[in-house]
């Protein structure tokens, strides 16, 4: 599959990189408290999930610690919601009698012990509806030289002019097979992004590290508050599977995501990007949590599926 | 380490103690009150009187008005008021000698003053020598040429002995009888083997005689002479050498003046300013040493005619062409071809100066990668040229351009497509390719016009264009359909500047300087272009991005450099600035104060405060300068930059081109701006703002040079003590943090030694406390977000705690090169030969950490590691033709 991808610019500084000499060098940790790490993701129609533990020192090889005798609190629309104790062994604590609705403002707290305060908070985006998704074949030619029949789609979006939104798009492919059970496989599709909406670098992803792939993540910059088809293209091998199948769809997803979400997301990609090459400067992960770090972010969801057989 | 305190408190007791002084020899005996007993007599007996009040004595000869009856007004006086008495009725003067005082008559007129005025050239090649001393040394009045190699003095008629002087130039002599205005120019010759020019009299010469501090000159010669990187004499890396400059990264020509950043230096090429100097991601510099007549660059004192920037002036001045002959120089490097020529046009009139450079890297790399689909290579190219125009004796005019360019590229999926245009079978071969680069256009058009003797203007139209791009095309072909997409981003900077600056030669005391400078900024702060055609239609053609942001500046200057004594010596001016945004206007009125003070003729005593303003900010992303580093000019919510600095020094003049300084400094800056994600920021907009956070820093330190510039051995030896913090509430907790170029300790040497006409050695040196770089301190778990479906996220990320909080190993390098000389029928060759990092030191370029998995075990440690880039001897050579 080719990818819409500048080559890297900067073949001559990881050409020197190559060319260098690594050594390694003493390190003396200092003594830094570890931080509270907050996560919650608000849904339509979905339980909360959040997750707390603690950061670990950075030549450690794990990557969290759990919090003994944390309590925590959440509160909806100004209400308080629920309360109660984290389990420290759990990565994730789902919240049952909570589910989701768009509007809803949600504010999580955690309390340690010592009387110290994390919180964060977020409120639950309308989703933006998906007008129509249309397909027809294109040619496009691969990496290897050769020409590939792909499917474009052109989902169309209505924007909601009043405010800057933030976007992600996600097309699953999914199939059905009957051998003797039936099964089905889900696969996240790494989609061609040929819109323009993808490319444009008003905001702030990164102008140096152009391959990033951030996802299928974009704002209303080019179209706010107007109709518009955002185009993408399907590689072949998710068109004409050779195994026999009982069915094929693709699920197109357009999320529609807080500002928050949005920042977290991209800055984490960016992230890890950036860590290949040390000659950047390490990089913070957007946070929107007050005495810690992670992210209180809301997204809400509309969905459509194209039947390929 | 010295304090803040400690600095300011000797700058204020050295311009205590400089204003005492002139207190002190202004406290003459004749100002003394006395009361005399009588109220009339004689005019011996009146002076009589005076000497039985006082301790003094008179002196005088019957050439004065003796009176018999003088009527005093008032019996207290001051002893002259006295004497102006007994004298009103004919013109006397007074001439104190420690208790004596000298009553001479006064001749009928005083003696006419004649401006002697005129140009300092290197009389190989007419090239103008800026900053040479003019003197009478007679009279020990004197001044200095200005930045076009003019001077004016004005002298009392009668015999002079005119000298002129520069560094690593024979001294010009010049004896005649003034008797009216007169024009003298001096051709001086470069001698290198001047040695042990003695000071003779009390006359101090060019860096004891101004009284600019934190100004150093290096002569284009001796960087000519540096070892150098791949065999390219690098302008900008010399200057790292010198006390109070920081490179930064090995390798990189990037100058952290006294703990200043990047952006805060003014790199002025003919006057203009150039806003990325750097080849090859600062590797090499864009400024060609063939080209160049003088480089100075000034870290504090600044006089009031600079300003827009914080930490430094980098003044560099073309080479005008030589005026009798044609001049060329051919050479030949690893890295890159140079050619150079300079020479008369038209007789007397017009001379020009061309020169050209250009990297071959791609030219080899391209066939070597002919076989395969992905070809990857880079270039570089810079010129310069200078036409100089002398439209008649009084009034010449310059024009100079400068244009260079660096791009990378890599192409790939190389393929043909039948044309579409052509009925047969023509086929046109296409590849795919990804690009990147960035280039700085500069051009001026000076005039300079002589009104009279002491009045001279340069007045200039100029502009400076900066770009930087990336993009990529790439073709997608089919039997039916020939689809081509092009993507380009790009953004720049263009100025366009009108100066006017006057030099006015009052007097041998007085040299006023004034003058404005409007300029007008457009930042292009990106914008994308996409292009797509199938076959031979378009069916997109859009650009859309940030819309340019416009400054206009303007700046008012007005300086004075007068001698208050012999030995005092002092520079007022104000520098006030205006910066008009969309709907705001800035201004900043930024005084200027620098003082001399001969202790003895050859060690003066200096003293200088500025304040500084700059309208612009660059945000970067990395431990390296990069094109990409976004420039963020003032707008109506981003906040003009600015910087107080004190400085204070000692300079000794061991030998003419043989110095010593020590100077120390304190530097105060408000309105840094820093990204809060420590990260760039792509686009200017309003809202971006808050992205954004304002601080406040401080640097402060002292430096040692120890300067040779002519013998057989010349070069220098600099050291610095410093200390450089930042303090921005938004980040790193609100705490003060070392500034990335914050290096304690610094030494740069450099030495060249000239065995004979052929052979010259030269080496240099550098030390250094590693730079401070910022280290995660902590990792924290990172989910699979709820949109990523099966994609998978990294499990963790590191956090970063404190800004800078981590210190690399000790900088030290050696270079050593040679050049070997010869006479050939063509003219003289050079080969330049040398070892970079000679003995091979692992320098750190960055440190990061880094997992390791034990093969037998599977057990994974974290282990922090450093990069080297230039980790062992790397040899040089070039081959240099000069005709």
């Amino acid at each position: 599959m080719k990818k819409l991808t500048y080559k890297n610019p900067f073949l001559f500084l990881l050409m020197i990189l190559v060319i260098g000499c690594e050594k390694n060098l003493e390190y003396q940790l200092t003594n830094q408290a570890p931080k509270v790490v907050m996560y919650a993701f608000p849904m339509p129609d979905s339980t909360l999930k959040i997750h707390a533990s603690y950061s670990t020192n950075i030549l450690s090889a794990s990557d969290s610690k759990g919090i003994e005798n944390l309590e925590y609190n959440i509160t909806v629309n100004g209400a308080d919601a629920h309360s109660g104790a984290y389990p420290a062994s759990q990565g994730w604590h789902t919240e049952l009698t909570l589910l989701g609705k768009s509007g809803d403002s949600y504010h999580l707290e955690y309390e340690l012990p010592n009387g110290t305060k994390i919180s964060g908070q977020t409120t639950i985006p309308y989703p933006v509806q998906i007008m129509r998704v249309d397909t027809i074949s294109a040619s496009y030619t691969n990496t290897d030289g050769k020409p590939e029949n792909m499917l474009r789609c052109t989902v169309e979006i209505i924007d909601p002019g009043a405010t800057k939104n933030h976007y992600q798009i996600r097309v699953d492919y999914e199939e059905t097979t009957q051998s003797d059970t039936l099964s089905s496989l889900i696969q996240t599709i790494p989609f061609i992004k040929e819109d323009k909406v993808f490319l444009v670098r008003n905001d702030e992803s990164s102008i140096l590290l152009t391959q990033i792939d951030l996802q299928g993540t974009f704002t209303d910059y080019l179209f706010n508050g107007k109709n518009y088809g955002i185009k993408l293209l399907i590689p072949e091998n998710y068109l004409n599977k050779t195994t026999p199948t009982q069915s094929a769809k693709l699920i197109v997803y357009l999320y529609t995501l807080t500002p928050e979400y949005y920042h977290f997301m991209r800055s984490s990609i960016e992230e890890t990007a950036f860590k290949d090459y040390p000659v950047f400067e390490p990089l913070n992960l957007f946070s929107n949590i007050n005495n810690g770090i992670g992210v209180v972010a809301g997204l809400s969801v509309d969905s459509v599926w194209v039947n390929l057989r | 380490m010295i304090t803040s305190r400690t600095i300011k408190t000797l700058f204020f007791i050295i311009l205590l103690v400089m204003s005492g002084i002139v207190d002190t020899h202004s406290q003459s005996i004749l100002n003394k009150y006395i009361t005399l007993d009588i109220g009339s007599g004689s005019t011996p007996a009146i002076l009589s009187a005076i000497e039985a009040q006082t301790d003094v004595s008179f002196s005088y000869s019957n050439k004065v008005c003796i009176l018999d009856s003088v009527k005093l007004s008032t019996n207290r006086n001051t002893i002259e008021g006295f004497l102006n008495e007994v004298f009103a009725t004919c013109p006397v003067e007074f001439i104190e000698k420690k208790n004596k005082i000298i009553i001479l008559p006064l001749s009928p007129t005083s003696p006419k003053v004649y401006v002697i005025s005129g140009f300092v050239r290197n009389i190989e090649n007419g090239e103008i020598l800026l900053g040479s001393a003019v003197y009478d040394a007679l009279t020990w009045e004197g001044t200095t040429t200005n930045n076009f190699g003019f001077y004016s003095l004005s002298l009392a008629a009668g015999e002079v002995v005119l000298n002129s002087s520069f560094v690593g130039y024979q001294m010009g002599q010049k004896v005649l009888n003034l008797n009216s205005d007169t024009t003298i120019n001096f051709n001086l010759l470069y001698n290198t083997q001047i040695n042990e020019v003695p000071i003779i009299g009390n006359i101090a010469k060019e860096g004891i005689n101004t009284t600019r501090t934190g100004t150093i000159t290096v002569p284009v010669e001796q960087i000519q002479k540096f070892p150098s990187f791949l065999g390219e004499v690098d302008v900008i890396k010399t200057l790292q050498l010198l006390p109070g400059i920081n490179s930064g990264n090995e390798g990189v020509g990037c100058l952290f003046v006294r703990g200043g950043s990047v952006d805060q230096n003014l790199y002025l090429l003919d006057d203009v300013p150039v806003y990325n100097i750097s080849h090859l991601f600062g590797f090499f510099s864009v400024f060609n040493a063939d080209a160049l007549n003088n480089i100075s660059v000034t870290k504090g004192g600044f006089p009031a005619r600079y300003g827009g920037r914080l930490s430094s002036v980098v003044d560099i001045r073309m080479k005008d062409g030589n005026s009798t002959k044609l001049n060329g120089t051919v050479s030949i490097g690893m890295m890159s071809s140079k050619l150079a020529l300079d020479g008369p046009l038209f007789k007397d009139k017009t001379t020009f100066s061309l020169s050209v450079r250009r990297s071959y890297f791609d030219v080899f790399a391209m066939p070597i990668q002919a076989q395969s689909n992905t070809r990857t290579a880079f270039y570089f190219y810079d010129s310069n040229a200078k036409i100089t125009h002398k439209l008649s004796d009084k009034s010449k005019l310059y024009l100079s351009f400068y244009g260079g360019l660096d791009k990378f590229y890599s192409r790939y999926n190389y393929t043909q497509v039948r044309n579409p245009n052509s009925d047969g079978n023509e086929m046109l071969k296409v590849n795919d390719q990804g690009y990147s680069g960035w280039g700085n256009v500069v051009g001026s058009l000076r005039w300079n016009r002589i009104y009279n003797e002491k009045l001279f203007s340069n007045i200039s139209l100029s502009f400076s264009n900066y770009k930087y791009f990336v993009g990529y095309e790439e073709h997608s072909i089919t039997p039916e359909l020939w689809n081509y997409f092009e993507q380009e981003y790009r953004s720049g900077i263009r100025d366009l500047m009108a100066k006017a600056n006057y030099d006015y030669f009052l007097n041998p005391s007085h040299h006023v300087r004034f003058g404005a400078s409007y300029t007008n900024h457009t930042f292009n702060p990106g914008f994308d272009i996409l292009r797509r055609t199938q076959n031979t239609t378009t069916v997109l053609d859009s650009t859309f991005g940030g819309v340019n942001v416009y400054g206009h500046e303007m700046f008012l200057y007005l300086e004075d450099d007068f001698q208050l004594s012999h030995r005092l010596k002092v520079n007022v001016g104000l520098h006030t600035s205006l910066y008009h945004t969309k709907n705001k206007t800035y201004n900043s009125v930024q005084p200027r104060l620098s003082a001399r003070f001969l202790l003895t003729p050859t060690v003066a005593l200096k003293a200088a405060y500025s304040k500084m303003t700059q309208y612009m900010h660059l945000l970067g992303s990395s431990s390296v300068s990069l094109p990409t580093d976004l420039w963020i000019p003032v707008t109506d919510d981003i906040k003009p930059q600015n910087a107080d600095q004190y400085a204070t020094g000692l300079k000794w003049q061991l030998r003419q081109g043989f110095d010593l300084s020590v100077e120390g400094y304190i530097k105060k800056y408000d309105n840094l701006l820093i990204s809060v994600y420590n990260r760039p920021v792509v686009n200017i907009k309003d809202q971006d703002s808050d992205e954004l956070t304002y601080g406040t820093g401080y640097s402060k330190g002292i430096e040692f040079l120890i300067h040779k510039k002519t013998g057989d051995l010349t070069g220098w030896i600099g050291y610095s003590l410093s200390k450089s913090r930042q303090k921005f509430n938004r980040i790193n907790e609100g705490k003060e943090f070392p500034s990335s170029n914050d290096r304690v300790h610094s030494v740069g040497i450099f030495s060249n030694y000239r065995f004979n006409d052929k052979v010259d050695l030269g080496l240099t040196w550098s030390f250094g406390t590693g730079n401070t770089v910022t280290l995660p301190s902590q990792k924290f778990f990172v989910p699979n977000l709820p949109t990523q479906g099966n994609a998978t996220n990294n499990a963790y990320s590191e956090y970063i705690g404190q800004i800078n909080n981590y210190r690399m190993p000790v900088f030290h390098r050696l270079d050593v090169g040679a050049n070997f000389k010869k006479k050939n029928k063509l003219g003289e060759r050079t080969w330049s030969i040398g070892l970079y990092n000679t003995y091979g030191h692992q320098n750190a370029f960055s440190v990061y950490f880094s997992n390791e998995v034990n093969e037998s075990t599977g057990e994974v440690t974290r282990q922090l590691k450093q990069l080297s880039i230039f980790p062992v001897p790397l040899p040089y050579i070039r081959y240099t033709l000069k005709f």
